[in-house]
């Protein structure tokens, strides 16, 4: 668990929770992409 | 960061064909951890997409983004949300949790700037039905602060594609719209770029047209359906509950610009010039089993036809059957003699055409005549109606019971006794074509002929779907086909009812009352064209209304004496109008660095003289022109260098430029003190061309015309070089006359076989003053004419080919200030009298001509015509 704080003068935001943030996976093949459906639009 | 999204959007929209605007949304989030949200936001079809054939596609969408700070980022999609958000209506999310330094997309590779990932997601399964659908779609990302998002961008696989719909406009199977040939409107029909149907707005129906050679011909002109697309979407031409029992009629409609050229179609009915609706087996039109439903005829006389004159509707001999043929034909059941007394689109009165445009209506109705035997088990009997309308007027209706001749029965749809007490209906065959309009082969026209049409519809229904109104007197027009004009004024409206707007008075006619023609103005209304009752104002011929061409016929040409004359020519009765045009000056302006030039008017010795001889007696070598002496020219150049040519001379020459092979035959100086030269003071004459012997100074022939400055009044009158004024100081325009003469001296001797001697003599004149006169009988090495001779004849032989310049200033420029310089009324002809006959006027008005912004020279004139 790590924990990340940043700050203003205004507000400050813990994002308590790491494994939540996205992640970087690296190089994106061809066929390797996130797909949806046209259909799902409804 | 800030330039690397900028550089990174670039390249990627290189690579990409990207169609947003890359974003690089500074957001207001002092806390986020990611300056640049979003960045290269971009939209990716299918390299391989066929917009036309395929049936769906993929859309690949991705953005970057500069921090991995988030729990969530991607995409918000909708079809109809023009500002889609998670969860707002008609949204779809498409989150993704894993970003990428680097995608393959579509065979492209792309690395994320250092920092950024790519967020990238794939669309599949785009129907074809939608390539042209509305896709908003929005960026998000969200984080501890909540979800924030790029400005919502449009898109479509046709927009992907950079695809832009088009629409032919002539293209006939158009769907439908308001637009017509007369409004404007819309415009529905398939584009063929991506086969969709699309709506085009505020645009008029094209025209299509066919231009017929002069002698040439087989070619065609139609416009055809096939009854599958007529009945597209579920109708039937037979009575049913889609139609609330009422069956279909065919309904054809069809604008045609009724124009003289089609008078040059040949009159022989098997030349093709009839119009037909029809039908057929093949799209070929006449290749398989056709059968007509109207005719008209394009041009007068159709030999072996009903339609006896241009735009007359006729029975379709034959086509539908009758127990009388005959012409007119019986057949025709509507107000009788319908066929010979109608107004048709070639005119009622066909000495005055209805030239323009008219719309065409043919409606095929049928009935079956005997339904109740028909259940019975009898044969159906059916009663075929064709009504032709002409620009919405009901002209003629022809009936009978089935088309006859071959094989082919094109009833709309037959009935069948069903077994059960009922009726079974079938529709003509789908395949079966139905030509709007067909022009058979023309042949060999007499001259060009144009057929236009446009605004065509074959449709299933009971109404035309541009019912149009017949318009009697229009507002005149012209309609440009195929590069010709026409006169296109429409003889119906389109607009639909509506209450007149009425304009103003116009010309009906393309021009007004003018001196050959009476006119018409009337009022029109703006929306239909239609005339206001009582509106028309009759102009008479004017006498007094001419139109001149705006090219005139310079019959004179202006002097500085006198003005010349423009005469304008009335285009419509020829009348004439002389019109003064005057002198226009053309100052040449001299600096001490820009040399002056001047070789007006150089012309062959052959073209001078023309028919006539220079050996004749009495044919001398007249040149004349006017000089504008002024004292700037005092400032040229003194030195007679190669560089500084401050003198003028009459000189002939090889070339047109007068430069090659020279040979002057009079010098005349422009300043004081040339340098080497006997001109000592400028406007002083001085022989030349002379070949040898130059030696004396003054030249002994002169006789005292040069030094003598007070006898000679030359242009110049300004010194002698010594710094002693002459008294003679005339500034303004001068007219020098010069007259060369060239005999033989011993034609005797020549015609015993001698060598020709010459004298060449000739006469200088200041304002018709002789200022020089000169004899020389040693021949210069250009000349008006050799002679060569023996055996008691004498053959001359002129020298057409050598060109002659009366006014030639070489290279020279100022040795100060400013130089104007300018010749006018120059002419060099043959014979023995000047163009111009001039005297010296003593004592002149002194004017001046201003030569540039407040700068004026003595303009004074020092001669005057001695008539
Ligand atoms: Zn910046
Ligand atoms: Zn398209
Ligand atoms: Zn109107
Ligand atoms: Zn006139």
């Amino acid at each position: 668990m790590e924990k990340k704080i940043y700050e203003s003068a205004e507000i400050k935001i813990v994002l308590l929770n790491r494994d939540m943030l996205i992640t970087s996976g690296g190089s994106l093949g061809e066929n390797e992409w996130d797909e949806f459906n046209f259909n799902q639009l409804g | 960061m800030h330039n690397n999204a900028k550089r990174r959007g670039l390249s990627f929209l290189l690579i990409l064909a990207m169609l947003f605007v890359s974003v690089a949304v500074m957001l207001p989030v002092a806390t986020s951890a990611d300056p640049v949200e979003f960045a290269d936001f971009g939209v990716q079809k299918l390299a391989a997409l066929n917009l036309a054939g395929d049936e769906d596609t993929d859309l690949r969408f991705v953005f970057t983004v500069g921090s991995l700070d988030y729990t969530e980022v991607g995409f918000v999609f909708s079809k109809t949300n023009a500002a889609p958000t998670v969860g707002g209506d008609a949204c779809y999310k498409m989150p993704v949790t894993v970003v990428h330094t680097q995608i393959v997309a579509d065979g492209n590779t792309l690395t994320a700037d250092p920092g950024r990932y790519w967020v990238a997601v794939k669309m599949t399964d785009i129907p074809h039905s939608y390539f042209d659908g509305a896709l908003y779609v929005r960026p998000f990302v969200t984080d501890g602060l909540g979800t924030r998002y790029a400005d919502a961008a449009l898109t479509s696989v046709c927009d992907a594609a950079g695809h832009v719909h088009t629409i032919d406009e002539f293209e006939h199977e158009r769907t439908g719209g308001t637009a017509a040939l007369d409004v404007a409107g819309t415009i529905v029909g398939n584009c063929p770029g991506c086969n969709l149907e699309v709506t085009f707005n505020d645009v008029k129906a094209g025209v299509e047209y066919q231009k017929w050679i002069g002698g040439g011909g087989q070619a065609r002109m139609y416009d055809r359906r096939q009854i599958s697309d007529i009945l597209a979407g579920g109708k039937h031409f037979y009575p049913d509950a889609s139609n609330g029992g009422l069956g279909n009629d065919l309904v054809v409609e069809y604008s045609i610009l009724w124009n003289e050229t089609l008078l040059n179609l040949s009159a022989d009915y098997n030349d093709g010039a009839r119009l037909l609706t029809t039908f057929d087996t093949t799209n070929g039109g006449f290749s398989g089993e056709y059968r007509a439903i109207a005719y008209a005829s394009l041009t007068n006389n159709v030999k072996d036809s009903g339609a006896n004159f241009a735009g007359a509707f006729e029975y379709p001999s034959g086509l539908i059957q009758t127990s009388e043929p005959g012409d007119p034909h019986p057949g025709m059941t509507a107000g009788g003699g319908a066929y010979s007394d109608y107004a048709n689109v070639g005119g009622t009165d066909r000495d005055h055409p209805e030239w323009g445009w008219h719309r065409i209506g043919v409606i095929y109705h049928e009935d079956v005549t005997n339904l109740n035997a028909v259940k019975g088990g009898a044969a159906a009997t059916y009663k075929l109606t064709v009504s032709i309308y002409i620009d919405g007027v009901l002209v003629s209706i022809l009936s009978g019971d089935h088309l006859d001749r071959g094989n082919a029965d094109y009833k709309l749809f037959t009935a069948t006794c069903d077994g059960n007490g009922g009726v079974t209906y079938e529709d003509i065959d789908e395949d079966i074509w139905v030509f709007a309009f067909l022009v058979h082969y023309v042949t060999a026209p007499t001259a060009d002929a144009w057929f236009a049409d446009g605004d065509v519809f074959v449709t299933a229904g009971h109404d035309f779907v541009h019912p149009v109104t017949r318009i009697a007197n229009p507002a005149a027009r012209t309609e440009t086909v195929g590069g010709q004009d026409f006169n296109g004024a429409f003889y119906y409206t389109s607009a639909g009812a509506h209450d007149h707007v009425w304009g103003s008075l116009v010309n009906d006619a393309s021009h007004a009352a003018d001196c050959g023609h009476a006119a018409t103005q009337s009022i029109h209304c703006t929306i239909c064209g239609a005339v206001k009752p009582d509106s028309t104002v009759n102009l008479p011929i004017d006498p007094s209304l001419h139109n001149w061409g705006v090219t005139p016929v310079r019959i004179q040409e202006p002097t500085l004496l006198e003005d010349g004359i423009d005469r304008y020519t009335c285009t419509v009765c020829s009348a004439t109008d002389d019109r003064a045009v005057s002198y226009e000056h053309s100052v040449q302006i001299f600096t001490t660095s820009t040399s002056g030039a001047y070789s007006p008017n150089g012309a062959t010795v052959g073209s001078i003289r023309g028919s006539k001889h220079f050996y004749d007696e009495g044919n001398d070598l007249m040149v004349e022109f006017s000089i504008l002496w002024n004292e700037s020219l005092t400032h040229l150049r003194d030195d007679n260098s190669d560089n500084y040519k401050p003198y003028m001379d009459s000189r002939f020459a090889t070339n047109a430029a007068g430069t090659s092979g020279n040979n002057n035959i009079v010098y005349w100086s422009l300043t004081g003190n040339i340098k080497g030269s006997d001109c000592k003071f400028p406007g002083g004459f001085e022989w030349g061309g002379i070949a040898g012997d130059p030696g004396d100074n003054p030249y002994p022939r002169f006789a005292g015309a040069y030094n003598d400055i007070t006898a000679y009044p030359n242009l110049g009158g300004y010194n002698n070089g010594d710094g002693t004024a002459q008294v003679n100081d005339l500034y303004g325009w001068h007219r020098v006359s010069i007259r060369y003469h060239e005999e033989v001296t011993n034609v005797a001797a020549v015609k015993s076989g001698s060598a020709a001697s010459y004298l060449n003599e000739m006469w200088v004149y200041i304002d018709g003053d002789l200022v020089l006169h000169t004899a020389e009988t040693k021949a210069i090495s250009k000349q008006l004419f050799t002679a060569t001779g023996g055996g008691g004849s004498i053959t001359y032989t002129e020298n057409d080919s050598y060109y002659f310049h009366g006014a030639f200033l070489n290279s020279t420029r100022m040795k100060t200030g400013t130089g104007y310089f300018e010749i006018a009324d120059y002419s060099a002809t043959i014979g023995s009298d000047f163009v111009q006959n001039v005297r010296r006027v003593n004592n002149p008005t002194p004017t001046t001509l201003e030569v540039e912004n407040g700068v004026f020279i003595p303009s004074t004139m020092w001669y005057e015509l001695d008539n």
